[in-house]
């Protein structure tokens, strides 16, 4: 899905408010999934009343950005185009930072992403956008000190896990009795386990390992370290 | 009866179907005892064979054979010192990896040991296919086959476990799991500085000490403290663990875990093989449902209505056979001569004892259902729902069961805290289970609240039940605080996959809880009964016998006298005569109790307590009806009944009691009322409790539970009363 953005204007400022911003971004992603963009597209799409959704595209027209005829459908005019580009490149840039560098979730990280697009400079976007490109060849390239930093980014709190998360026993923090049962129970570093689910008032969680269920207190559970899987093994049933 | 007996332990995880192999091996053959100095309970039955019997000790369940719970000691010290034939692991052969856990241990104490591959069939349907001459081979035991449930795979048991324990079996090999280079090393430094010393190899295995010493076991560092080389075994034991901890960088109980997984996984690789399951898994689909976000509360209150419609409803019928019964035999011996033996016999004994078996309907069937809702795992699931709620208390999960157990009678809602794991969780629970408000104490909230708060009896009635929760939820937290602080148990509960329970299983689980209550309740609550009933009944005073026989003669007298004048008149007018006559004799003889219940000991405690009673309101007659409560809180209203003189005619007491009640020469308010309903919810709810307190918790704990009962009762009411004074209230 990445485009190699060489050319150095690609994180150029725009001329526009962050707010008018997401209105151009949203119409840019709009008019490439569907054929035909509405005023209540974009109100869905970013959550917003049509009234207001409508005031904006009268000020993004007055700009020379789009074309819109009330009642009508909304196009990117040649220069929207451009700056469009630019702002989705921005936010691709820290999407996939966030995403493949700091290991967020997608949803995280496109959400984050959406949050500092508008602020960052053209210089420090870039800079993230090299970083980004070197941490992939290097993990290409298969490189021991990703792997590194990857196991420790990835590492989650078993209480921080969701409801259907798989994951993989790292260490068990705590001491006496409970760390101790725990072990003799077979939780140890390399077992995979499964959140089941939390009970009805969120605490305790039920954890499956190998051939059993095990309830545990969240604030237990927030001392054994794992990092998630995202593949089951195969002798677990769907 | 043989000469020749084979003593065989027990031992397995919690959940592998132990106690029904246990049932399955010995019938109901069994006796149960406590493990000496510890409430937690030791099981023995007895298999009888041709020339010689076998007598099975049913261990507490464990996951390891540490000694972090006194579950572990135990099961430690039996294998030690009982020296016991045999030691039957019971393995849930669909769990195997986790099971064996505790197999790796039992190898390492040098105990003789076979494997029981229990619930055969539910490895089968998750499809594993375990190669049983492999797994014997690389154990160096017997491995068996069982469907406890089903009694199938007994007999091969029984015959596998006189092979083996007479030293018959060829399969029998004692190996070692070899721990690598540098822990065997540490083992060997130690075994060697341990030989120094030879008596302490004839007693234990010196490897086994040895590989404890280097997890720390503070049990065995007691066990070795008396012998000579105490001191340097624990020095090279310390030096050996620091080199285990820097080589390997981390504790070295993380160590040998990970070493006696690896030794398991190692086995199971090439004993088990695992295809594709028969079955879908069932408890998934029954868990999405049961543990539901919006559903698993009110099944669960659905669920817990059930049992308790059951328990107290359809016992309710049974309940009353057997005090029919009851009253039929007391009826039947009033035709012994007359005197103090009868009177102790019919009072005493068959009032007392009769009064604690109306409960067995209940209780068996409580039993029954709380053996259904462990037997097929929504024990456990309810535990998970309401842990959060259980929590907050300082308690544990699997308390909630007991407490609600605790509306209907306290007696067997503290005996199914059994289910609790650990000792402080059940102490606890056990504690404040009085102040969940039992059913006898309903007749005295009826009375009152009908008599004294005619327009809301129910809020009245609802008010004391609530007051009862919050103060078990203080009481809770208070006990926690001042006796187990910093225990609170960590809540790593199996959910044991559902199972349907046969009938069998069931009924034995029924049977047994059951029959254990009747012996240990039985000897007690004689003695109890007879000490109360004479407290109650003397001393008799010759006074008042004699000028209350002189008061029915005149009675009678005058009413011969008027008859005779009436004979040969009207019939209507005779009748009026008797009537009246009997009305008069009967208000008499009511008197006479009264005055009889007055002078006797218990009389005279109530009487004696009135300056502490007075602060709360109460008359002397409120005070011996307390006294005379502490036996059952049913007995509150039938002697109010007494001292009231109201009419001893059952279906009328509560009608006349409650006019009696009113009458302002008592001086009874509705505070006083009220008052006086708290009390009678917040003091001892009975004998009986007491005494159940007294086996399951131990007599400190009963003592301790009456006096902080009395305390809060007596402080609650005064500080309720007086304030209510203060405000005006009446």
């Amino acid at each position: 899905m990445r485009e190699k953005r060489e050319d150095s204007s690609a994180f150029e400022p725009t001329p526009l408010t962050p707010n008018m911003e997401d209105y151009l971004e949203a119409i840019s992603h709009l008019s490439q999934e569907k054929k035909v963009v509405r005023v209540k597209d974009i109100a869905k799409r970013l959550d917003i009343k049509m009234p207001s959704v409508t005031n904006a595209l009268n000020r993004l027209k007055s700009k020379e950005l789009i074309n819109y005829e009330k009642y009508g459908y909304i196009e990117l005019t040649k220069e929207g185009a451009r700056i469009a580009q630019k702002i989705r490149n921005k936010h691709s840039c820290l999407a996939d930072f966030f995403s493949d560098v700091l290991r967020l979730s997608l949803k995280t990280a496109n959400e984050e992403a959406c949050k500092v697009e508008h602020h960052l400079s053209h210089g420090t976007l870039r800079q993230i956008d090299r970083l980004t490109d070197f941490f992939r060849s290097e993990d290409e390239s298969n490189k021991e000190w990703i792997a590194e930093l990857k196991s420790i980014l990835d590492e989650r709190r078993l209480s921080d896990l969701r409801e259907g998360e798989n994951a993989q026993i790292v260490k068990i923090l705590g001491s006496g009795v409970f760390r101790k049962r725990l072990i003799e129970m077979g939780f140890r570093k390399g077992v995979q386990l499964s959140v089941i689910k939390y009970a009805p008032l969120r605490d305790p969680m039920l954890v499956e390992l190998k051939d059993f269920q095990v309830s545990l207190r969240v604030e237990e559970a927030r001392n054994i370290v794992v990092t998630l899987v995202d593949i089951v093994n195969g002798d677990h049933e769907q | 009866m043989s000469s020749k007996e084979i003593v065989i332990g027990l031992v397995g995880n919690p959940n592998s179907g132990k106690t029904t192999l246990f049932n399955a091996l010995t019938g109901a053959r069994q006796k149960v005892a406590n493990w000496s100095g510890v409430t937690v309970e030791r099981r023995e039955g007895y298999r009888n064979r041709e020339d010689h019997r076998i007598k099975v000790v049913d261990l507490p369940g464990i996951y390891s054979l540490t000694s972090y719970s006194i579950e572990e000691i135990i099961t430690r010290d039996f294998i030690l010192n009982e020296n016991p034939d045999l030691i039957v692991n019971i393995v849930d052969a669909g769990n195997l990896e986790r099971n064996l856990y505790l197999t790796t241990q039992l190898i390492e104490m040098g105990a003789r040991v076979i494997i029981v591959l229990n619930m055969f069939d539910e490895a089968l349907s998750k499809g594993l296919v375990i190669d049983i001459e492999q797994l014997e081979k690389l154990l160096g035991m017997p491995v068996v086959k069982t469907i406890g449930t089903k009694s199938i795979g007994i007999d091969e048991l029984v015959e596998e476990i006189d092979r083996a324990s007479s030293g018959g079996s060829e399969k029998v090999r004692h190996i070692h799991i070899n721990y690598g280079s540098d822990i065997e090393q540490g083992i060997q430094e130690i075994q060697s500085s341990i030989w120094q010393e030879q008596s302490i190899g004839a007693q234990y295995s010196t490897r086994w000490l040895a590989i404890r010493l280097l997890e720390s076991d503070r049990d065995v560092e007691r066990k070795l403290k008396n012998f000579p080389n105490y001191n340097a075994i624990i020095e090279q034991a310390e030096k050996s663990r620091a080199a285990i901890e820097k080589k390997f960088n981390d504790d070295p109980v993380v160590v040998f875990s990970d070493m006696r997984y690896g030794f398991i996984s190692g086995a199971l690789k090439e004993a088990v093989e695992k295809t594709s399951p028969k079955r879908v898994d069932i408890s998934e689909k029954i868990d999405y449902i049961i543990t539901n976000k919006y559903l698993g509360f009110p099944l669960l209150f659905i669920f817990l209505w059930m049992l308790f419609q059951m328990t107290f409803t359809l016992g309710e019928y049974p309940m009353r056979l057997i005090e029919r019964g009851v009253a039929a035999l007391g009826s039947l011996l009033r035709g012994l001569p007359a005197g103090p033996i009868k009177d102790m016999i019919v009072d005493g004994i068959i009032g007392g004892v009769g009064g604690v078996i109306v409960f067995l309907p209940n209780i068996l069937i409580l039993f029954m259902g709380i053996s259904f809702m462990e037997d097929t795992g929504y024990m456990a699931r309810a535990a998970f729902i309401m842990d959060k709620i259980m929590h907050k208390m300082g308690l544990h999960g699997k308390s909630f069961i007991p407490l609600v157990m605790g509306f209907g009678c306290n007696v067997p809602a503290i005996m199914a805290t059994r289910a609790l794991e650990t000792k402080q969780d059940r102490i606890l629970t056990i504690l404040i289970n009085p102040f969940m408000s039992c059913s006898a104490r309903l007749p005295v909230y009826v009375l009152f609240a009908g008599v004294f708060f005619a327009e809301h009896p129910g809020a009245v009635i609802l008010s004391l039940y609530s007051i009862g929760i919050l103060l078990a939820f203080f009481s809770a937290r208070l006990f926690r605080f001042l006796f187990f602080k910093g225990e609170s148990t960590p809540f790593v509960m199996e959910l044991p996959p559902y199972r349907m329970p046969t009938t069998r299983t069931i009924l034995l689980h029924m049977w047994d809880r059951s029959s254990q209550y009747l012996r240990k309740m039985g000897g007690i609550i004689l003695a109890f009964s007879i000490v109360v009933w004479a407290l109650g009944a003397y001393p008799k005073s010759e006074i008042i016998e004699q000028n209350y026989a002189q008061r029915l003669d005149v009675l009678e007298h005058a009413y011969h006298e008027k008859r005779e004048m009436h004979v040969g008149k009207d019939d209507t007018v005779l009748q009026e005569l008797l009537r009246n006559y009997e009305m008069e004799r009967e208000h008499l003889l009511l008197e006479k109790q009264s005055a009889e219940k007055e002078i006797t000991y218990i009389g005279r405690f109530g009487r004696g307590i009135q300056p502490l009673i007075e602060p709360l309101g109460f008359n002397w007659q409120m005070g011996i009806s307390l006294a005379t409560g502490f036996v059952a809180k049913e007995i509150v209203v039938s002697t109010m009944g007494v001292l009231y003189h109201a009419s001893p005619d059952e279906e009328d007491t509560h009608r006349s009691l409650g006019e009696e009640l009113r009458k302002p020469r008592y001086g009874i308010t509705p505070l006083i009322a009220y008052v006086f309903l708290l009390f009678v919810l917040l003091y001892v709810p009975c004998l009986a409790t007491v005494v159940v307190i007294g086996r399951e918790a131990g007599w400190r704990w009963a003592l301790f539970s009456v006096a902080y009962q009395m305390l809060v009762a007596w402080l609650f009411s005064f500080v309720v009363y007086q304030t209510g004074l203060l405000l005006g209230l009446q």
